[in-house]
């Protein structure tokens, strides 16, 4: 089996790691939208939970998280399908780093815009949508970029709950032709070449978005 | 619960012990790469286009692949070449590489925050290369890359449960094995996610007390 052959099959996974992570991506900016705009509640409880929430994410580790959703949940008689499982893990890890970098964003918008915007007869809500939030995604893109490579680095732990991807594929070849040096070689290729694509296509789009001139300024 | 406080008692030797092989590997990962990543970033500073661009693509291959992959070429790929390695030396040298590389990213984002002036300053006073580098560079880098390298040492810790898929004999891994002898996964499971978490809160206040510590009035990216 040449190293081009291995590739091949490796690259048979691809098409459900590149599932997973658009998958998981979805969930996470989800969830961090959800939790950063909560953020910008008041009331005292909503900010403690959400206190919580951002602590307990971002500090248990994924694997144990995803041991915990995948393998934990069905002695409380909830059973979770493998795919979900990652994508619940993930959603909430990287949505609770994704909130942070929001917030950060939002905090980085000019304020009076906003009050400008309200003045001039748009609702609350307009404001936000057109003012606020526009902004707020520019001046996220470097984070989003961040962690949605950090989800692609993060998917071959499907692979412990029995998903086909790159990984698995990987794990079923070796035992076969016992060359494991050359196969993680060709997953770390594989694997790397998403990642430039994806930073490749962000890139491209923020450029797409760019408004010249508009950057984060300290409040 | 009972049950779980029961067996962790029982088992309390097995998990003191995973949970030592954890904080052993977290802590000689985190030196390894510490010192790593201050090599790596100076090499991306050296004056041979060469040199960089070797530097650049080790940088750029580590952080654009996972930290799986870089554990699995140890201890899978590592045997063929005729090395016999522990886990424990597989885990090492595959963290080493990994958060090396990420630490010098760090360290190149804080150098883009300095003052070019200083560094011209110092070479019109007559400062060489790597004295430049060792008392003007580094310290403000190391400085302002505080909050991102103990970061970095956090994600360290809780990337060492990763290992146990390369049968490193860390604390998740035993917990597992106690709850393989009883099947309360759920709450093995959650008792590791806390003690992770009590860890984790324990880096973030020594990283905060550090930061006061070399915090210097005026000082900032």
């Amino acid at each position: 089996m040449s190293f081009w052959d291995i590739l091949a099959v490796l690259a048979a996974g691809a098409g459900i790691t590149l599932l997973l992570s658009v998958a998981c991506m979805a969930a996470a900016l989800a969830v961090g939208l959800a939790v950063a705009l909560l953020s910008r509640s008041r009331w005292a409880p909503v900010q403690r939970l959400l206190v919580g929430f951002t602590f307990v994410f971002r500090g248990i580790p994924v694997l144990v998280l995803l041991f915990l959703v995948f393998f934990g949940l069905p002695g409380l008689g909830l059973r979770v399908p493998p795919f979900l499982s990652l994508v619940l893990t993930l959603g909430l890890v990287s949505g609770a780093y994704l909130a942070e970098i929001f917030r950060g964003a939002m905090n980085a918008v000019n304020r009076e815009e906003v009050l400008a915007a309200e003045a001039a007869g748009m609702t609350r809500a307009q404001g936000f949508t057109y003012i606020l939030l526009p902004q707020m995604f520019r001046f996220s893109i470097p984070g989003m970029i961040n962690e949605f490579t950090a989800i692609l680095k993060y998917t071959p732990f499907a692979y412990t709950v029995g998903i086909p991807e790159i990984m698995k594929r990987a794990m079923s070849l070796t035992p076969v032709i016992l060359r494991g040096l050359e196969v993680y070689l060709a997953v770390g290729i594989v694997y790397y070449l998403i990642y430039k694509a994806c930073v490749v296509i962000f890139s491209a789009l923020e450029k797409r978005f760019r408004i010249p001139g508009l950057s984060a300024q300290e409040r | 619960m009972n049950v779980l406080i029961h067996d962790l008692i029982a088992y309390a030797p097995q998990i003191l012990a995973g949970l030592e092989n954890t904080l052993l590997l977290a802590a000689i990962v985190s030196l390894t790469g510490f010192c790593g990543g201050i090599v790596v970033f100076s090499l991306t500073l050296s004056r041979s286009r060469l040199c960089r661009s070797i530097t650049e693509g080790y940088i750029s291959f580590f952080i654009g692949t996972p930290l799986l992959v870089h554990l699995f070429l140890m201890y899978y790929g590592l045997p063929e070449l005729g090395l016999r390695i522990s886990p424990l030396a597989a885990a090492a040298v595959g963290f080493t590489l990994n958060i090396s590389a990420y630490n010098a990213r760090h360290l190149m984002t804080a150098y883009r925050g300095l003052d070019r002036m200083e560094l011209e300053a110092a070479r019109a006073a007559g400062f060489t290369e790597p004295e430049t580098f060792r008392l003007i560079v580094l310290p403000q880098a190391l400085r302002l890359a505080v909050p991102a390298l103990t970061n970095q040492a956090t994600q360290n810790l809780k990337d060492t449960s990763v290992a146990f898929l390369i049968q490193y004999k860390e604390f998740f891994s035993q917990v597992q094995e106690v709850a393989a002898t009883n099947f309360e996964f759920f709450r093995a499971y959650l008792f590791t996610g806390l003690v992770y978490l009590a860890l984790v809160a324990l880096i973030v206040v020594a990283a905060r007390r550090l930061e006061r510590r070399i915090a210097l009035p005026g000082f900032s990216a």
